[in-house]
């Protein structure tokens, strides 16, 4: 199990947003994590990414404890995420922004006088990366005049340049426009083999994303674990269909 | 009511709107469709003021509109729910929707107004209390969308109304909007998921890289095939 | 190529200036260089990291009485030695400083930082006979690469040995400077800047470079300070008081804190315009306030800004 988490509650003031959730993620392992609106889905990917210690419970990823240690320590072990609300480096060129990851991976940031233009390892592994991502025409771009869309593979682009063992998605297709929703599932699984990327959870609400690509998925409601089953399980559980899925989907 | 006449909008000496032209009358449910960067939030964001066409004209019930401030557009009756939401995350949701009812008065009265927000999303009756960095994407959507009914408009412009909602709450959302259509208020939205765009939208418009390139009924739309190819990508 | 042009021929035109011009122009010439080299590291933390800090006088004022107390009281004449110890003091003196207050971001730390620069200044002023107290503290003459220059007067050792020490201080400065800017601890920076949650995500740790570039930005500050005593051979406390760090702010405004070079057209422009207004009117506070409002409302970019839109418009207009 490379990421466990045992009854974990959250609770800000009177309300609970997590009330006992427990899961553990598998090496090799795609995950969805599905729920309706404020079922906890963003709390608890926070929770899982330390960037919010649980009121209550525990959470391990290969075997450390986690709570609350922060991004940037579990950047170093091995975690990256991606977010619901897109995140980019307004200022930063796509290529800039990639490399910036890159150099954190190799810790070169503490690098004061080396030129970063003429690193060509840090160059190269950036344009990997956004060729891998279809961003490499638009390597130039300043970030904030890209389409949203764009913003939004971009964010998760970065995070892959982490070379992470584990990746948490939050909506990755929220605002990709149907054309391409696959396309950037696709992209996003082939650039996971390419890396050695090890596990990927996801949070989504397109079920036929969901349902194409997950090994497994985790449906959350109230706070609480509804479901964890295999897609076909879930698909016959009547709860999950009538308060996530609905009825009218294919 | 609307009138958008061969618009050209450019950003940053980028050409992003080539001559789009379209219509929405009363009571009329309006999809523009595309996908992404094709121009969708583009063209919204010029028929609220955000931004100024180079060419062309944009009428509102025989008023031109271009060029005016976008809080004088939506006094005159049209109401913007952006892509990001744009809720004030420092207000509870109850106050989000309530300060719609202070901006444009005149009209129904502000606890009708409410209450009609409401209607559509009940959810949000259960966390009136809770303020932005406690909501999650989708609530936040919600109330954007909740907060534009209450400004009780001629018109509502929701820029991806259906993102990030769980697909068991959408067709209550779309039943909803669907009533409020039924009192003569007209809706245009922006829509990159085609599987979004709901059953009882009179006509679609689909932009690719800044233009036009079709516009119909729905069933219009689905039978073209090349514009379906565009819309779905390559299958 | 365009940038190494203007360089060129403004670098000429610097070298051969004391060769052509009246003393009076070349004298005038050496705050502009100190406070060029205050400013290129005052722009490291605000044009690149985001921060603002209101309090940076007190790092200039660390130096120039690091300047003052060794040539005075410890018979240390050597420049090369003064502006080295200038850095160390400064590097001590900000590594606690910068570790609190790069806790705190936008207007708590630029109060945090306005807060240690007034510290400071009430601590020379009050604590006369160590630092002088109001009167301040003289600087004694420094002696450049070994020699005294004594054959010199005090006008001829400022136009020429000094003046073109100076100048090969703020040219080691800025290339020392554009190397950081264009490294990979450079590209960190603006990550912080551009969105902390973001750079945290991907393994960027936002304090400890925001405290990296608090240092660096402190002894640039003081090497400045440092260089800024000599011409009048008088430190006192009005280097450390709130309104010096605010005409370092306004500096960089008015040169644009958007382009690398800004800073130093910031601080030239703020030099000359600074004399010239005062000779003419004495109110010249009411015009640079102003000009500040002009410059927010129509010129944010500063003066850089204004250079880069005309030639995109040009650009644009040709294209």
């Amino acid at each position: 199990m490379i990421l466990e988490a045992r009854d974990l509650r959250q609770r800000y003031g009177a309300y609970v947003a997590l009330d006992g959730v427990s899961l553990a993620i598998a090496e090799d392992e795609f995950v969805s994590i599905i729920g309706p609106n404020g079922a906890g889905k963003s709390t608890l990917i926070n929770v899982l990414t330390g960037v919010l210690p649980p009121s209550e419970g525990h959470v391990h990823f290969k075997g450390r404890d986690i709570a609350g240690v922060g991004p940037v320590a579990l950047a170093r072990l091995g975690m990256a995420r991606s977010f619901q609300l897109v995140q980019i480096f307004p200022e930063l060129t796509v290529a800039e922004t990639l490399q910036a990851a890159v150099v954190s991976r190799l810790g070169r940031g503490a690098r004061l006088f080396a030129s970063l233009r003429g690193d060509r390892r840090v160059h190269a592994e950036a344009m990997e990366v956004a060729e891998l991502f279809g961003l490499a025409a638009k390597a130039h771009v300043l970030a904030r005049v890209l389409p949203q869309g764009d913003k939004k593979l971009l964010d998760v682009a970065s995070a892959f340049t982490l070379r992470p063992e584990i990746i948490l998605l939050d909506e990755p297709t929220s605002g990709v426009s149907t054309a391409d929703k696959h396309a950037v599932m696709e992209i996003l699984v082939t650039a996971a083999r390419r890396i050695g990327l090890r596990s990927i959870i996801q949070v989504e609400h397109d079920m036929d994303i969901v349902f194409g690509y997950s090994d497994r998925i985790i449906a959350l409601h109230q706070g609480r674990v509804l479901a964890d089953a295999t897609p076909a399980a879930i698909r016959a559980d009547a709860r999950v269909v009538d308060t996530v899925i609905g009825r009218g989907a294919r | 009511m609307l009138r958008v006449d061969a618009v050209d909008v450019f950003i940053q000496s980028s050409h992003i709107l080539r001559r789009v032209s379209l219509e929405v009358n009363e009571g009329e449910v309006v999809c523009l469709v595309g996908r992404n960067g094709a121009g969708k939030s583009t063209t919204l964001r010029t028929i609220m003021g955000y931004l100024r066409p180079r060419a062309g004209r944009i009428r509102l019930c025989d008023e031109d509109i271009h060029g005016r401030r976008t809080h004088e557009i939506a006094r005159r009756g049209l109401a913007f729910s952006p892509e990001d939401s744009g809720i004030f995350p420092d207000l509870t949701v109850a106050e989000n929707i309530e300060i719609a009812t202070w901006t444009r008065p005149g009209g129904r009265p502000a606890a009708e107004r409410i209450e009609r927000a409401y209607t559509v999303f009940p959810a949000l009756r259960g966390y009136r209390h809770r303020k932005g960095p406690e909501m999650s994407g989708g609530e936040r959507k919600m109330l954007s969308v909740a907060r534009a009914i209450a400004l009780d408009p001629s018109m509502l412009l929701l820029d991806e109304p259906f993102e990030g909602l769980s697909p068991a709450i959408i067709p209550a959302v779309s039943r909803g909007l669907a009533e409020i259509t039924q009192q003569g208020q007209s809706i245009l939205m922006a829509e990159s998921n085609i599987h979004h765009v709901p059953g009882f939208a009179t006509r679609l418009y689909v932009i690719e890289r800044g233009e036009i390139i079709f516009d119909g009924p729905p069933a219009a739309v689905h039978a073209d095939a090349a514009t379906m190819r565009v819309i779905r990508g390559a299958a | 190529m365009r940038t190494a042009v203007v360089l060129g021929v403004v670098g000429a035109a610097v070298v051969v200036l004391p060769l052509v011009a009246p003393p009076y122009y070349a004298i005038l010439m050496l705050p502009f260089m100190a406070y060029g080299v205050v400013l290129l590291g005052f722009n490291l933390l605000f044009g690149y990291t985001g921060l603002v800090s209101f309090g940076h006088a007190l790092f200039i004022g660390v130096g120039a009485y690091t300047g003052a107390v060794l040539t005075t009281r410890l018979g240390v004449r050597h420049m090369e030695l003064i502006l080295p110890a200038a850095a160390l003091a400064a590097a001590v003196v900000a590594a606690p400083v910068g570790a609190l207050c790069v806790r705190y971001v936008k207007i708590y730390f630029g109060m945090l930082t306005l807060a240690f620069g007034m510290v400071f200044y009430t601590f020379l002023l009050k604590f006369y006979r160590l630092t002088g107290g109001d009167e301040g503290m003289r600087m004694l003459r420094p002696s450049l690469l070994g020699s005294e220059w004594a054959g010199f007067n005090k006008t001829a050792y400022l136009v020429g040995p000094y003046y073109y020490f100076s100048l090969a201080v703020l040219v080691l400065a800025t290339v020392v400077m554009w190397r950081i800017v264009g490294s990979p601890f450079g590209l960190c920076l603006r990550t912080i800047r551009d969105n902390p949650l973001k750079a945290e995500s991907l393994g960027v740790s936002v304090p400890r470079y925001r405290w990296s570039a608090f240092m660096i930005s402190a002894v640039y500050a003081a090497v400045g300070g440092a260089l800024l005593a000599p011409p009048t051979g008088n430190v006192d406390p009005t280097l450390a008081y709130w309104t010096h760090s605010g005409n370092v702010v306004f500096m960089v405004l008015l040169g644009g804190f958007a382009s690398f070079f800004g800073p130093l057209v910031g601080a030239f422009a703020f030099i000359f315009l600074q004399d010239t207004v005062m000779s003419v009117v004495p109110y010249w506070r009411l015009i640079f306030g102003a000009m500040l409002a002009f410059i927010v409302i129509f010129a944010p970019g500063g003066l850089m800004g204004l250079f880069a839109s005309r030639r995109a418009s040009v650009e644009a207009g040709r294209g």
